[in-house]
């Protein structure tokens, strides 16, 4: 792959990785798009990208977690800045606390642990995880949907949406607000109004 | 006066247990010699085991202590309308506690168990569930517990839910019946499946598919018998994107309003149909169908993957890639549902075992035809081929629905009997 190193490269290579220089008016500027980040990496050889970097984020309260760079990229929005190019310290996560970081990292461990869950065994190992993994009170859960909500990792999401709706499915109005602690802000009338409306789902 | 021994376990574990003896009874004193044998380190302790005693509690070490006396009192012999036995016992002791004067309840022998942090000692105990709650003394005799809105996390959970829970959800609160009302991402997909479509009419469809505000993907009313043209129309009219369409059931519709529909809306944009064959259709109107869906999906390959009867799938899913349900029997030339045959033996000879179940009758379970093996007419005059019937009697209580062959036709588990002819 060395091979393939021509002055292009070597220039690009000097202006993002050497001491920065002074530099001046005329010299081209620093942006790299995404994809050609994305591209040059692809063909540069592990001992100049390692492989096995560490990325370290920090929760809202201030703690650092410290995981490989293949974990936190389950998460979308870590990978699109460690690709921008922001994760050269650590990643603030403020939307996050330490105890959900956690329980999302122990996720995205596992989940990139498991080999492509072709053989059996490995995905039920995977399907008991997860059924282990939402069994947490209420206020936890709904933390972790934000969580992976503003993190965009998919498969978390999913999972825990679909916890939560199995917690609605076939409650009548008043179980949902007995389960969830919600207050019925409806007047009379506009209740009946609603459950006229609906009527026909539920003959 | 040694107050807390009475509940001490090492004073009153379960072998001194035994017939109560009278307290004032201090003349037997000659007859201490059998009491030595008890360990007793003073009279004290003997006084405070006859009371014990007296009492009937059967005061082990801790663990069973409330479990014994709780199945031995009555739950609510005054009507006080309380649910558990502690609160018997409390009372029922404290008024030993007044007679006798030094029998002191020891709060902490429950309230270490329970762990309870309410100082006033008042509790429940539910013997059914075993669940303590401590009652929180106010001004109602109610446990408070804080309500308010719903919290965001659950409106990203709704996209998980069907209709039927969309619906029951926008009624608990404000807040969700905006959510759920004006978010068009719930209602992209929209299927009305069968004991919900009987009282479904044109106003219930047009106020749901408006939710949708235009972006309407796919659309399924099976069974909707109160469904008209004219609905549909306004459906066609206002969600251009319209792509998935699913009638099967839906006896108020006609093939023309259906085809006066589609060409509207300027050949629309329908990329799959369901009609379910139970349409009386004709030649014509069929190729004028095919070469509108045929217009829509030019980027689609040809040969889809063959399609086998089962006998609980009324319609099939927009999952296979047909633009059409129905196509001309090979055999009878009749507009139909074709089913392919999953048997080993037909497999190779993929044309000759292509057709209509009016001309080759299948398993209900299985879909395989009956040309080389021998099968069974249920109650339900459904058909099963042997295998699926051994299948079945091996495992009587399996709800799966590729068993449960009683009451396909109306999707329902039922245990019907089976009347056993054979043929063929």
């Amino acid at each position: 792959m060395l091979k393939n190193l021509n002055s292009k490269h070597i220039q690009r290579f000097s202006y993002k990785y050497l001491p920065q220089f002074p530099i001046s008016p005329n010299s081209p500027k620093l942006g790299f798009s995404r994809s050609q980040i994305a591209n040059y990496r692809s063909n540069f050889p592990t001992t100049i990208m390692s492989s096995s970097k560490t990325i370290v984020l920090r929760s809202s309260d201030g703690e650092t977690f410290e995981v490989d760079e293949a974990v936190a990229v389950e998460s979308q929005t870590i990978k699109h800045m460690i690709e921008d190019g922001c994760a050269d310290t650590s990643i603030p996560l403020p939307n996050v606390t330490s105890k959900i970081l956690s329980k999302v990292i122990e996720y995205c461990k596992k989940h990139v642990e498991t080999p492509n869950a072709d053989e059996k065994v490995a995905e039920e190992d995977l399907k008991s995880f997860d059924a282990d993994f939402v069994k947490v009170d209420q206020s936890t859960l709904f933390d972790l949907i934000l969580a992976a909500n503003y993190l965009n990792i998919k498969s978390l999401l999913d999972l825990t949406c679909q916890t939560v709706a199995d917690m609605i499915k076939g409650k009548t109005p008043e179980e949902i607000r007995k389960t969830f602690n919600i207050k019925n802000d409806f007047t009379p009338e506009e209740e009946e109004e609603v459950r006229r409306e609906n009527a026909w789902a539920f003959e | 006066m040694g107050d807390d021994l009475l509940c001490d376990g090492t004073v009153c574990s379960q072998d001194y247990v035994f017939s109560p003896i009278k307290i004032g009874a201090w003349t037997d004193w000659c007859s201490m010699d059998d009491y030595k044998d008890m360990g007793f380190e003073s009279f004290d302790d003997c006084l405070n085991l006859n009371l014990n005693l007296s009492l009937n509690l059967n005061l082990d070490l801790n663990g069973e202590w409330k479990d014994d006396v709780i199945n031995k009192l009555p739950s609510d012999p005054f009507e006080m309308n309380v649910s558990g036995g502690c609160t018997m016992i409390r009372g029922w002791v404290q008024e030993v506690d007044e007679d006798i004067g030094y029998v002191q309840f020891s709060e902490k022998i429950i309230g270490d168990e329970i762990s309870l942090d309410d100082a006033n000692g008042f509790f429940l105990f539910d013997e059914i569930s075993k669940k303590v709650g401590s009652l929180i003394k106010k001004d109602g005799d109610e446990v408070e517990v804080e309500v308010g809105e719903p919290h965001d996390a659950l409106f990203l959970a709704l996209g998980h839910l069907g209709i039927r829970d969309l619906l029951s959800v926008e009624r608990v609160c404000k807040s969700f019946r905006d959510g759920v009302r004006h978010d068009p991402l719930l209602w992209r997909n929209i299927s009305i499946d069968q004991p919900v479509g009987e009282s479904f009419t044109d106003d219930s469809l047009l106020r749901i598919t408006n939710r949708a505000n235009g972006s309407l993907q796919s659309l399924s009313l099976v069974k909707c018998l109160k469904i008209t043209d004219m609905g549909l129309k306004h459906v066609f009219q206002q969600n251009r994107g319209l792509m998935k369409l699913n009638v099967v059931g839906c006896n108020g519709l006609s093939m023309e309003g259906l085809l006066n529909n589609i060409k509207a809306s300027g050949g629309g944009s329908i990329k799959q149909l369901r009609i379910g064959g139970l349409h009386s259709i004709t030649m014509e109107q069929f190729q004028e169908l095919n070469k509108l869906l045929s217009l829509n999906n030019k980027n689609k390959p040809g040969s889809p993957k063959p399609r086998f009867f089962h006998g609980g799938q009324l319609y099939l899913s927009f999952d296979d890639n047909r633009p059409i349900d129905i196509e001309a029997c090979p055999k009878c030339h009749q507009l139909r549902q074709v089913y392919d045959c999953p048997a080993a033996s037909c497999g190779g000879k993929h044309n000759n075992c292509r057709a209509c179940t009016f001309c080759i009758p299948r398993c209900t379970s299985c879909g395989c035809c009956f040309n080389e093996r021998d099968y069974i007419e249920t109650f339900c005059l459904d058909l099963l081929c042997l295998d699926c019937l051994t299948r079945f009697l091996r495992f009587p209580d399996c709800e799966d629905e590729d068993i449960s062959v009683g009451g396909f036709r109306q999707r329902q588990r039922q245990q019907a009997s089976y009347h056993f002819c054979l043929y063929g």
